[in-house]
């Protein structure tokens, strides 16, 4: 069953294009990977998804409904949530603070029940501590709960913008190269953290350089050049795709090679 | 640091003795003139406070909040003046044409960005004091408003400073813990995030022109309401008390007091209202000192008195153009991925 498709969907920053008629479906329940050499659109096309960059032309479906003239916020309250490539946490809080922004959508205090201190509203805010808490313990990260993140190192930032996301309870998850910055065991552990998140029924979207981390996980692997697709298909089917090899070869990137060897 | 500290962990009963100094200070000291610095300390607290929240908490560099001042002192003054209207029915007028007034701001300033809202605020404020000053018909031009009834709240008329001490001393606790509650709340929490990353902010669902706009109108509404009890306290109103002064002298005192901090308000207002004072003898020159405070402080505590550095670094980088901070970031990542 699809859970986003995407209907020839363009970016363009005047001239250049970013994101060039691109058509795909991810299937819900799986791991799609997302491959491509640096500057292939494949950050602007999570962008687009999430309603940060309004479409230059293109329809996005997601769960049977069309993203037009949606804002970030909403696609977040219907079940998309992101991580970022350069880290997006917010350093003025506390980790566990961060985690309960990602409750925001699902959680409806009143502003006058706020102010006047309800019962009812310091219900909703225990409990919703209590959740962020367990996303927290979910990825790994319950002892730094009262730290602030800018003490935390880049593997347990990248971790704490994960439980941010889930967080939001979504349907669908979009990981913008989670495993940058981190050393192998991160990795390993980062690895057992997506099948964990795959298993609790979320479907997965990953962004990743790191051919290993990619290509055993992922379902369902595509690749972006230049803004377009141009292969998808089973890992095995787009690691052999010849227009694949060439476009890392050409643009010097030597992280196929390496995996290959 | 120490000081810091410190008061953050005797936060509460350090405030309740300070509440009780306060309380016990006008039966102590009759000295009108002093009680009158007091009164103009918790008036600025609160318009500090309100500021605080729009810049400090929201992270939008505002500078015309002089001009919601002046919306609601005129607007009470004239409710009361010109429509017979009683003290209570004009506070209330004041609050919702001031609300309307931060709409008005507030809704086109989310289209703009850092420092052009900075500009645009100031370009609000400066219109509204030009508007009181040559609409003479509506407004008394340059002569102001004269014989402002004095406050009254159901049938209490209050008729002396310490009278009045009481009143704002009360506005500005109930106003500190209204800010309080919003700063730890939901709501708190959503414009915080705004303040430190708008794009992350708004993947986590939360509704950056709600949260905004809602910040402008508490904030329009608070410094509306002291307004009105300003120009009821005085008895008098003139274009002259709304100069940008008033707004940069705001945001002065939560630059000092530490941006984003409701409490560091309260002190920044306080120094700022007293060091004049304590400075007359230097006549026109008093004004130096302000200069000197706020050199002195930005290079030794930047951040303010209370304030936390992540807050005033995420304010000052909404200043600086996207473009700029974008190459920034991107450089900082090819390094990471080096
Ligand atoms: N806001 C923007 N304005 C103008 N150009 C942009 C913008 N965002 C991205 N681009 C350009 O679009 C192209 C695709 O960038 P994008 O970040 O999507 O690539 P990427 O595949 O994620 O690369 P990387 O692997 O380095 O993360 C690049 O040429 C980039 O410079
Ligand atoms: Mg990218």
């Amino acid at each position: 069953m699809k859970i986003l498709e995407v209907i020839n969907v363009s970016k363009h920053f005047g001239g250049l294009k970013a994101v060039d008629n691109v058509s795909l479906t991810v299937n819900s329940g799986e791991i799609t990977g997302i491959i491509g050499p640096n500057g292939s659109g494949k950050t602007t096309f999570f962008n687009t998804v999430t309603a940060i960059y309004p479409l230059t032309s293109g329809e996005i479906v997601f769960n049977g409904r069309s993203f037009k003239n949606i804002k970030p916020h909403q696609v977040t309250n219907l079940g998309i949530a992101r991580t970022f490539q350069n880290i997006r946490v917010f350093p003025g809080m506390t980790v566990s603070e961060n985690v309960l922004i990602g409750r925001h959508s699902r959680m409806h205090t009143s502003f006058w029940g706020t102010a006047f201190g309800t019962p009812r509203t310091r219900t909703i805010e225990k409990e919703n501590r209590e959740k962020a808490i367990s996303y927290l313990e979910f990825v790994n990260l319950f002892d730094k709960k009262d730290e602030y993140c800018t003490n935390l190192s880049y593997g347990e930032q990248r971790r704490l913008e994960i439980a941010r996301a889930l967080a939001c309870e979504p349907k669908l998850l979009l990981l913008d190269e989670p495993a940058a910055g981190m050393n192998p065991y991160d990795e390993k552990q980062l690895m057992k953290l997506i099948g964990k998140i795959l298993d609790s029924g979320i479907t997965v979207m990953i962004i990743e350089h790191n051919m290993k981390v990619l290509m055993g996980i992922s379902h369902h692997v595509i690749c972006f050049a230049s803004g377009q697709k141009l292969a998808d298909g089973t890992p095995e089917d787009v690691q052999r795709d010849p227009a694949v090899i060439q476009a890392y070869l050409g643009t010097g990137d030597d992280d196929f090679e390496e995996e290959d060897a | 640091m120490m000081i810091k500290k410190y008061v953050v962990e005797h936060k509460s009963m350090l405030l309740l003795a300070a509440l009780v100094l306060l309380v016990a200070f006008p039966f102590v000291i009759s000295n009108a003139y002093y009680q009158r610095i007091f009164i103009m300390i918790f008036l600025y607290a609160v318009l500090a406070m309100s500021l605080n929240l729009i810049t400090g908490v929201a992270g939008q560099l505002a500078l015309g909040h002089g001009g919601f001042y002046c919306v609601g002192a005129y607007a009470s003054a004239l409710l009361i003046k010109s429509c017979g209207m009683p003290f209570t029915v004009s506070l209330i007028g004041a609050a919702i044409i001031s609300a309307l007034f931060g709409l008005a701001l507030g809704i086109p300033c989310l289209r703009l960005r850092g420092d052009y809202l900075t500009l645009c605020s100031i370009g609000f404020a400066e219109i509204v004091r030009l508007v009181a000053l040559h609409w003479d018909k509506l407004t008394g031009g340059a002569l102001g408003v004269k014989n402002i009834p004095a406050v009254n709240l159901f049938g209490f008329v209050f008729k002396n400073n310490m009278q009045y001490y009481f009143l704002f001393l009360i506005v500005m606790v109930i106003v500190y813990i209204f800010i309080n509650r919003i700063i730890s709340s939901q709501t708190g929490r959503a414009l915080i995030s705004i303040r430190e990353d708008e794009i992350a902010a708004s993947a986590m669902g939360i509704n950056l022109t709600y949260y905004k706009v809602l910040a402008f109108v508490v904030a329009a509404v608070l410094a509306g309401i002291m307004g009105a009890f300003m120009a009821a306290y005085l008895t008098y109103l003139n274009p002259q008390s709304f100069i940008l002064d008033e707004s940069f002298l705001m945001l002065q005192m939560i630059i000092l007091g530490g941006l984003g901090s409701n409490f560091g308000a309260i002190i920044g207002a306080a120094i700022l209202v007293f060091l004049p004072e304590a400075f007359r003898f230097l006549t026109d020159y008093r004004m130096l000192i302000n200069g000197f405070l706020m050199v002195g402080l930005m290079a030794w505590r930047p951040q303010g008195l209370f304030g936390a550095t992540t807050t005033t670094e995420a304010i000052v980088k909404k200043l600086i153009p996207p473009e700029l901070v974008k190459t920034a970031e991107s450089r900082g990542v090819e390094n990471e991925n080096s």
